[in-house]
Order: C-alpha cells, then structure tokens, then sequence
C-alpha cells in the first residue's frame, strides 16, 4: 500500500516537473524569439530532419504515383503474376516519366516568369509539409549552403507561394500565404488600390482594404504591391508578383468596410517545384518608351 | 537505454511520416496526429509516468519543427500520456477495439485542449469551428491507422522492455 501511494506520488512529480518544463520552454522561447536558445534547438533538429525528409520525398513521390495507378485498374489482379509484375514496373516508370516532364515544364514557366520581372530564381524541390494540422509551411531541398536566408520570397509557375521564415543548413522552411500568420501587402492589378492579403488556411485569403471606398469585383487580378505598411506586414515581396482572383465581395458586419476574398492562384494541393527569389535586377525599359 | 532509443526511433519515424507520406494522404484536409497516437499507446502499454515523459519529449520534437512557441504540443502531450495512462489502470476489457477507442478519444481531447493552450497564448490558427473539425477529422484518421501502428508499438515496448530477474 505505502509503496503504491509512494509510486503514484513520484509519478505526479514527475508529471508536474514536466509541465513547468514545458512551461518554461514557452516562456524561454516567446521572449528569446528568432535567436534564441529554443529556436537554435529547433534550427538543429531541422537540420537533422532535413536530409531525412528529402531521402523519404525522393521514394515516397513516385510510389505514390504508382499506387495510384494500381487502385484505378482493379483488373490486373486477375492476370498473371509476370504480366502484373511488367506492368507495375512500366507504371512505375511512367509515373517518374509524368512526374519529371511535369517538374521540366513547371521549371519552364518558372523561369520565363523569373526573366520578365528580372527576378534571379533558384529552383526548389518540395520534399515535406510542417507536421502538425495548425501551420501551413513546407520544406524545400535548399538551405543555408545555397545562399537560402530568411524572407526571401517564394514563387511558382502560378504565383506567390510565401517567405522562407528558417532556414537550416540543407533545407529551408516556407510559410505559406495561407497561414493567417502571412500577411502579403497587395493591390488590384486594374485599379491599383491597395491592401494587405492575409492567410485564413484552405479559406480564400482576405483582403483588407486601405481605402474603404474602393469599388472591387469578382474575377479582378491581385498581385504584390512591393509596399511596405508598416514593421512586419509587407515590404518583403517584390511587386507585380501574381497572388490570386478576387472571389467574393461583401460588405463585414459592421457595414463600414468591404470583406473582399480571393482566390490564390497557386494550387497548394499540388505544390511541388517552386523557386526562390534571391534577388532582382533592373529591367530594361519598355519598348514603347524607346519608340516615343 | 536501448528503451529509449527504441522509442526516439519511433517518434523521427512518426514525424517523417506525418511530413511527408501524410502530407500527401490527408482526411478532408487533416494530417493524422502521429504523436497523439504514440503517446496513447505508449500511456496504455507503459503507464502514465512512461506516458508523461513519452508525451513531454515526442511533443518537444514536434515543437522544435513547428512556428508555434515551443513547449505547446509538449504540455499537451505530457497531460494526455498521464491521462490515458491512469485511466488505462481502471479498464479491464479485454476489448480488441479498445486502443482505437483510445486512441480516436485522447486524439481528440488533446487536439482540443491543445487548441485552448494555443487560445490563451493567442496563437489559435481560426475559429472554434475549425478547431473542432480538425479535432474529429485527426482522431478518425489516427483511429484508422490504430489497427496497424497499435500491434508494431506493441512490438516495441515488449522487445525493450526492462525484465525482471529474480536470483536464488
């Protein structure tokens, strides 16, 4: 009896000693920030994790593939084991056929984006998602010995993708604009009026007005504003850079304002090749510039 | 010691998997909660000390990958692996469905108490609303995959755990 009541006694020390741990842990890294001991830590097990992510993407993407493929031909159960054998190795192959010409054409378009805004890109790969089910980040296969630092801009094909927010030696982690910590500083391509973007997960992205009055409608394009509001929201993306279509207008609750949705462009579902704006160079002038 | 590195082998397996193969797999949006899953069957296997520490360091881990402060998913865990661990001690059962049951109950009351944390610090990513879609839609998906992690688990903690030896 006394060793029982002993045992359960040092179990619930136990438990407390790891609550005020944890605890701690919160407090250390709330008031230690981006180079504090906790985000170091965290920093080195990114690291670690990195390359393990990448070597799990690298056989996991075009088994994915293939097991697709299988579950939509119920028939080839029934044929022999050698055809079945050939034709899972030929789907295989296939799926890595698919899987790379679609990379190639994506890398394309990425990098005939990079040279009409001047943008200089650094293709990337993306090998993982963050783990839990309350952040919207990925992985990508570039880090730090890359010349990959925090902020930097990322976008494909389609549009903006987000920032780098930590960057490991092999790998680096982007927040997506759909996280509702992003905050994107946008405007109406037609109109040019202005706002801020922010992230409301799968949700369409909101779209806060600077100018209450401004006439919005469904389908206008939105891109980067290149405009810095104030400390932390904006200022980090370049202009020009295609975020979404407006996708509803409505006026809030409080009737003062419009809560204006939109649509992103880039399909997260499917995010793969991305590119990392490490810089940007001046463009020339427009041709019609020349001609006046 | 062996014990140990059994199970950091089993939450570095847990993680990549949640990362990557079910980054790609997901249940009307939602990722299985790979560490929820852990931490109960190591709480039903090993009683709720070896819960509270499992949960403490497969929450860390998870921590150090996440935006979020550090520590949130750890508290979360630590309180969930003594829980499932204690009430394990009073069921009897010799259910086969009772870790799913377990499992799919603790997934969501962790998620759940793990978004209140997130509230009070003001780190809530949406309404209540979504807390709770992903808080079904996570434990249905970790009760899915029970069946299967449930039995390898087992495997774990029987292998390494420490036997007795009595001298006469």
């Amino acid at each position: 009896m006394a060793t029982t009541y002993r045992r359960v006694r040092s179990t619930r020390l136990l438990v407390l000693g790891l609550l005020v741990a944890s605890l701690v842990a919160i407090t250390v890294d709330a008031r230690g920030g981006r180079d504090g001991p906790m985000a170091t830590l965290g920093r080195g097990l990114g690291a670690v994790m990195g390359p393990l992510q990448e070597g799990v993407a690298a056989v996991v993407r075009p088994i994915g593939s293939f097991v697709t493929n299988v579950f939509r031909s119920g028939s080839l159960a029934e044929e022999n084991t050698t055809l079945r054998e050939e034709i899972a190795a030929l789907r295989r192959e296939a799926a890595e056929v698919n899987s790379l010409r679609r990379e190639n054409a994506e890398l394309r378009r990425l990098f005939g984006l990079s040279e009409r805004h001047g943008f200089t890109l650094m293709g990337a790969t993306v090998t993982a998602e963050a783990p839990g089910n309350f952040e919207w980040a990925v992985i990508i296969d570039k880090g730090a010995v890359d010349g990959v630092t925090v902020d930097m801009p990322v976008i494909n094909a389609d549009g903006l993708v987000g920032r780098v927010v930590d960057v490991y030696p092999g790998s680096a982690k982007v927040m997506l604009i759909l996280d509702p910590d992003s905050a994107v500083s946008v405007r109406l391509s037609a109109s040019g009026d202005r706002g801020v973007l922010q992230g409301q997960r799968e949700e369409p992205l909101l779209f806060r007005l600077i100018d209450a009055e401004t006439e919005v409608q469904p389908g206008e394009a939105v891109e980067t504003s290149g405009y810095s509001l104030e400390e932390g929201l904006g200022g980090v993306y370049p202009p020009s850079i295609q975020v979404g279509v407006v996708d509803s207008v409505e006026p809030d609750p409080s009737n003062l304002t419009l809560e204006v949705r939109v649509r992103p462009r880039v399909d997260f579902s499917r995010l793969s090749t991305v590119g990392v704006i490490t810089g940007q160079q001046p463009l020339p002038p427009p041709e019609d510039a020349d001609s006046t | 010691m062996r014990r140990a590195l059994a199970w950091i082998a089993v939450v570095v397996t847990a993680l990549l998997l949640q990362s990557t193969v079910f980054a790609q797999i997901k249940l009307g949006g939602a990722k299985p909660e790979l560490m929820y899953l852990v931490t109960v069957v190591l709480a039903m296997l090993e009683g709720p000390a070896s819960g509270a520490i499992g949960g403490f360091s497969a929450g860390m881990a998870q921590d150090f990958l996440l935006n979020d402060p550090k520590g949130i998913t750890a508290l979360v865990l630590t309180v969930l692996g003594y829980v499932v661990g204690t009430v394990r001690q009073f069921i009897t059962t010799p259910s086969p469905a009772l870790p799913t049951i377990l499992v799919g109950v603790g997934t969501i009351g962790g998620v759940l108490f793990y978004g209140f944390v997130a509230f009070l610090l003001g780190r809530l990513p949406g309404d209540a609303l979504f807390l709770l879609r992903v808080a079904v839609l996570s434990a249905v998906y970790n009760a899915i995959l029970t069946p299967v992690a449930y039995p390898l688990l087992r495997r774990v903690a029987e292998t390494t755990r420490t036997k007795k030896v009595h001298r006469w």
